[in-house]
């Protein structure tokens, strides 16, 4: 599959997301070596993403999908919960520190993505509340 | 007659609304190829749509099977 590379930063973290996204799928459902040949591209683009989305705002919506899909990759491919509840509740933060940002064009699409977070997040907590001992090794 | 980049989006979005995404990514794949200037947000979202809706019924498929094998 051919993607264009672009010079337009929000274009080139788009696509790298996309990328990572992709790998996720594929790691959705791989097992032993695939998967974590998977799982470990799918951290390369989605952290190549977050270098070129670093300038970014904070509610961008192609920010705020990265770190949503980033998020969700260490819930459930990792297992990784409080890393996932740690990107999601950040994302969260900043985003709320630069509301003043928006314009209303993609004031809807970035709210709705910060619901998904918010969503995610405390569905996240209350589970890892839930268990008793949970120890995180990456 | 020349089919313009601009008709090819079109029958992409005419594909999206029909749910025939395999045909929508032909179509996409056309752009990518076909179109000098670099793709516009829209057009990206279009990419991102199409291959996520076209992938979603394996990946629904799967989850389904996983489940019931529990």
């Amino acid at each position: 599959m051919v993607l264009p590379k672009s010079n337009d930063i929000e274009a080139r973290a788009f696509y790298l997301k996309m990328i990572g996204d992709y790998y996720r799928y594929i790691a959705e459902n791989a097992r032993s070596d695939a998967l974590i040949e998977a799982s470990e591209k799918a951290i390369d683009y989605y952290l190549q993403a977050e270098i070129v989305a670093r300038d970014m705002k904070p509610f961008h919506v192609t920010k705020l999908s990265l770190v949503l899909n980033l998020s969700v990759f260490y819930y459930e491919v990792k297992d990784d919960i409080q890393k996932a509840i740690s990107l999601a509740k950040q994302a969260l933060d900043n985003a709320k520190m630069q509301i003043d940002t928006l314009n209303n064009e993609d004031a809807k699409d970035a709210l709705s993505i910060v619901a998904l977070l918010k969503e995610n997040l405390s569905l996240w907590k209350e589970e890892a509340e839930d268990e008793e001992s949970y120890v995180t090794i990456v | 007659m020349k089919i313009s980049i601009k008709d090819i989006i079109f029958m992409a979005r005419v594909a999206d609304q029909a749910e025939r995404y395999d045909d929508m990514l032909d179509f996409l794949i056309q752009v990518i190829e076909n179109k000098e200037t670099e793709l516009t947000a829209d057009e990206r979202n279009l990419l991102s749509v199409g291959f996520k809706n076209y992938i979603n019924s394996a990946r629904t498929a799967w989850r389904t099977i996983e489940a019931i094998e529990k």
